[in-house]
């Protein structure tokens, strides 16, 4: 694929392609690992275990960073950027349903608040409500013209595939 | 799961409701009557013509992802359990970035080269395989047919509060209104009323969280109050616990990405190069959009513990009775055309993705291609719609068993297939049949002996959570002991725009 990076250069076409495999197959090792702690948490609830509701919370963030990472590995190459992004995100979310797991109950009479909410729940809520929704959106449009489709990318893959269906035709034409 | 509507509305006939109402369908008639006429092939019936502008896509998504559950059955919820209930909306933030980077560009550029025009095709041409599309479009007209009885019998609840008229009475004229612009434009139609819907949807959701700030006397006295009369309610998993909070968080998030109604509509962006912004704008909306869900529910539940007002005798009651009681009449009808707002814009989304499925996909899986795709099209609109109304008229709790396991099925069959195949070079055919299978069964036979009480879940724990669960870890697992086959399986083009 000319797309993957420079027919010309087998050497960095090798390369390219070789961090393009080893960055898909940690993204989606890892993905395949949380999905199997979501599986492992839903077992748990079967027998009441304290550590399901841990599972089941750190299992989907990381589900969830995972296939949004697998889905901008591209061309061998994530934008650095992207890469932290996704992990600080995971940690951020994880962290807070850790958090209000861990903390003990406290949205009773006199209960601490945080901007007018209590505590645990302010808590979860700017973790997997607030701040992805300020996060994402703009890392999405930062790296759009650099690590997901240029107008250069476009027109690349229109021409491409133009000639794909030239060739296709042609051969069915050679076959008529 | 998604309860919606389930008792009966209180009569809020009055003028000012009635003509705000009689507005709003006289504006969407002209709307689909404007539509309708550019409607001139199946492209246009399916895909809109594949030209729709950012805002215009961003805004339709938005109302096709709100049914009127988050109007209605949603605030509802909150008010029963508490914080758990806003776990169904919270995850939004998460599921829209997570569908931008794993499906967005790769659905328009897939949609563009190979001129797809329904979900399961992409599935189809992904794999090399008509059966899988097949498989993924059956699954795909189950789920459509009880989750549109579910929107229907909440339409007709909302008519049958707003006009007086009976309950049978209302869901035929919501189906017949529906059905006339649906039948006539298809999506293309449906996407520019969808525009103005959301945009009602949006400024009521935005009026309503005024209103019910002010009625508690602001955020830090509503907290109080509810946290003197009830501890856990306000706490992160409400009253329903944890392992309930969470599994909303898991299907609502991951399942998202199989949820044909809004996906399908990345086929319709004009130019692939807009989506840079189309995160931000779809975050925007969404966001604007669920305030009521959250306002409503907390809000009237401090009213409630507070003895402003007499505890609901039915959930569902909390949006009309905070409406008809803290909010201008005004607002309320703007609010109440909203919710049917919500409800159309699904049900015309849902129409139009089952007739798809009918229409092309399970042809096509039996090796057949039928000759007048936009009739047939129409044809199939009308049958889809008369099953899911007769079915909403006349099956009581079903209806709601119904609506449970249709955006269950729609996560476990579409979302493993599409959204990882698309990333994966290494996912086979077998891995994804064999997943939308999974899907298919879990969710049919699990619900239904959950439904007829043979078998009982832990708390909190869901046959749409297993069953998603379930089917992507057969999608990984199968596609990998099938590995070698996987090469084999991927034409040139597919791979270049998963390559892009």
């Amino acid at each position: 694929m000319r797309l993957l990076g420079g027919a010309g250069h087998p050497r960095s076409y090798r390369r390219r392609a070789l961090t393009f495999l080893v960055l898909k197959s940690i993204v989606l090792r890892l993905a395949v690992f949380f999905l199997v702690v979501i599986a492992a948490g839903y077992t748990g609830s079967f027998f009441a275990a304290s550590w399901a509701p841990w599972c089941i919370a750190i299992g989907t963030c990381g589900a969830l960073m995972s296939l949004m990472a697998l889905g901008a590995v591209r061309r061998g190459h994530m934008a650095p950027v992207l890469r932290w992004v996704f992990a600080l995100m995971f940690i951020w979310c994880a962290g807070c349903f850790a958090v209000a797991l861990a903390m003990p109950d406290n949205e009773g009479d006199g209960g601490a608040l945080l901007f007018g909410f209590p505590l645990r729940s302010t808590i979860v809520l700017l973790g997997i409500a607030v701040v992805p929704i300020l996060v994402f959106p703009i890392a999405w449009a930062l790296t759009f013209d650099s690590a997901m489709l240029s107008e250069e990318d476009l027109r690349k893959l229109r021409e491409a595939q133009a000639a794909m269906a030239l060739a296709r035709n042609s051969a069915e034409g050679a076959d008529a | 799961m998604m309860l919606l509507l389930q008792a009966s509305l209180p009569r809020i006939t009055q003028p000012a409701i009635v003509a705000i109402a009689l507005i709003y369908f006289a504006i969407v008639a002209v709307i689909a009557t404007w539509a309708t006429r550019k409607t001139k092939n199946e492209r246009d019936f399916f895909v809109a013509g594949a030209g729709v502008g950012l805002w215009t896509l961003a805004i339709a998504k938005m109302a096709a992802s709100l049914s009127g559950f988050s109007f209605v059955g949603g605030p509802g919820l909150v008010y029963t359990i508490g914080l758990a209930g806003v776990f169904i909306i919270l995850p939004g933030a998460l599921s829209n970035a997570l569908g931008a980077w794993v499906l967005a560009k790769k659905l328009r550029l897939l949609g563009e080269a190979r001129g797809l025009l329904t979900v399961p095709a992409a599935i189809g041409a992904r794999y090399r395989s008509p059966s899988a599309q097949g498989l993924a479009a059956l699954g795909i007209l189950i789920a459509v047919i009880g989750y549109m009885a579910t929107n229907l019998l909440a339409l007709g609840i909302v008519i049958e509060a707003i006009f007086g008229t009976s309950l049978g009475a209302g869901i035929w004229i919501g189906t017949g209104i529906i059905l006339a612009y649906s039948v006539a434009g298809g999506i293309l139609a449906g996407i520019y009323t969808d525009v103005f819907q959301g945009s009602v949807m949006a400024l009521s959701s935005l009026m309503v969280l005024g209103f019910a700030l002010k009625s508690g006397g602001g955020l830090t006295n509503i907290s109080h109050t509810i946290m003197a009369a009830d501890s856990h309610f306000l706490g992160p998993w409400g009253s329903a616990g944890p392992i309930t909070a969470l599994s909303y968080f898991f299907v609502f998030s991951m399942g998202s990405l199989g949820q044909p109604n809004v996906i399908h509509k990345f086929y319709m962006l004009k130019d692939p190069r807009q989506l840079k912004w189309y995160l931000l704008l779809m975050s925007v909306a969404l966001l604007t959009g669920q305030l009521i869900y959250i306002a409503i529910g907390v809000a009237i539940k401090a009213l409630v513990v507070g003895g402003a007002i007499a505890p609901l005798v039915k959930a569902d009651q909390a949006t009309p009775t905070f409406l008809l009681h803290f909010a201008p009449v005004l607002v309320a009808g703007l609010v109440f055309s909203g919710v049917a707002a919500a409800i159309m814009a699904t049900v015309n989304s849902f129409m139009n993705a089952g007739a798809a499925a009918l229409t092309l996909d399970i042809p096509l899986a039996f090796g057949k291609k039928l000759s007048d795709e936009l009739l047939w099209g129409r044809i199939s609109t009308v049958i889809l719609a008369l099953v899911a109304a007769g079915v909403a008229q006349v099956s009581g709790t079903l209806v709601a068993f119904l609506g449970i396991f249709g955006w269950g099925m729609f996560a476990s069959t579409i979302a493993p297939a599409l959204a990882i195949g698309l990333n994966w070079n290494g996912a086979t055919r077998a891995g994804a049949i064999a997943s939308i299978c999974t899907g298919l069964t879990l969710t049919l036979v699990g619900g239904t002996l959950g439904y007829l009480k043979i078998i009982t879940l832990p708390k909190g724990v869901d046959v749409a959570s297993l069953s998603l669960i379930t089917s992507l870890l057969v999608f990984f697992v199968v596609s990998w002991l099938t590995r070698k086959n996987a090469a084999g399986e991927l034409d040139a083009d597919i791979q270049l725009v998963m390559e892009t």
